[in-house]
């Protein structure tokens, strides 16, 4: 059950999708929403967003701040933080201030995290050695 | 009894090459070997970068640390990673990367494990796959030009 943030700060989930639930389509939140069940589509919530372990994702993410430790498969876009905790398993883009990973969480995707993530994505590194070669 | 069996057998343990990516043993205080298997050096030792270096590989079968006022510019295959300053290059840890909370890496990482404190800068491709498995150096670009 997902009731705190790593640092500890009470989160409150007014909306929660249960186990049995699944959702197909675009869902708007004005506060917390836990996800233990299953949702495809997009997601945009202003305030948490948590996939419980045994949640599955399979969606586009707006949130203020997003805790999984279920499955996810999309991109997810946090104005605060991503936290990744040991059961959690992320298959897409990450772009938030803050990223905070807990041993065990399996991740595959670009990762954009800094103050400034959002306001001007940075384009993925490239090859320093072709930059350096003189250009034809 | 106990005693003597150790005295006459020095421990050892045990790493994976950085180039073919093959188990090997070696005494506990080695420094660097040889590959058995591909016979190429291997460097064991850890390191640590306290200023700025710039290569273009840094291969070790131990633990790389980048610390606060340490700037590590290179691609790097280490056993184990930490970070606490600047890394720019693709990153290939056989198993964990900690990243520091005022630590920046910008290049791809693959890994098994990676603990990211709040506050750190991150821009590049990430893996992190607790199965995750190497590829052989064979298959990535050469790396003969390796320096510690």
């Amino acid at each position: 059950m997902i009731d705190k943030t790593a640092a500890g700060t009470p989160v409150e989930f007014p909306t929660v999708i249960g186990a049995d639930a699944v959702f197909k389509g675009e869902l708007h939140f004005e506060k917390g929403v836990r996800v233990d069940g299953r949702i495809e589509g997009k997601v945009a919530t202003k305030g948490h967003l948590a996939v419980s372990q045994g949640g599955h994702l399979q969606a586009d993410v707006d949130a203020g701040s997003i805790i999984v430790e279920g499955e996810v498969k999309g991109n997810l876009v946090a104005s605060d933080r991503v936290e990744l905790r040991k059961s959690a398993r992320l298959k897409g883009d990450v772009t938030a201030s803050k990223l905070l990973v807990a041993e065990g969480a399996a991740f595959v995707g670009h990762c954009s995290i800094g103050p400034d993530a959002q306001k001007a994505p940075v384009a993925p590194p490239t090859n320093r050695i072709a930059e350096a070669l003189p250009r034809k | 009894m106990v005693v003597e069996q150790q005295r006459q057998t020095p421990a050892t343990r045990e790493v994976v090459c950085t180039h073919c990516e093959r188990k090997i043993e070696i005494p506990a205080t080695a420094m660097s070997v040889s590959c058995r298997h591909c016979h190429r050096r291997v460097i064991i030792e850890d390191l640590e970068i306290k200023t700025y270096h710039a290569v273009l590989r840094v291969a070790t079968a131990g633990k790389v640390d980048v610390q606060k006022k340490g700037t590590l510019v290179a691609d790097v295959r280490v056993n184990e990673l930490a970070v606490e300053g600047n890394l720019k290059g693709n990153v290939v840890a056989l198993d964990r990367v900690a990243v520091g909370k005022k630590a920046s890496i910008e290049g791809d990482v693959s890994c098994r494990t990676l603990t990211v404190e709040p506050g750190a800068k991150l821009n590049g491709h990430f893996r992190v796959d607790p199965e995750f498995v190497p590829p052989p150096a064979a298959s990535r670009e050469s790396a003969d030009d390796e320096t510690a």
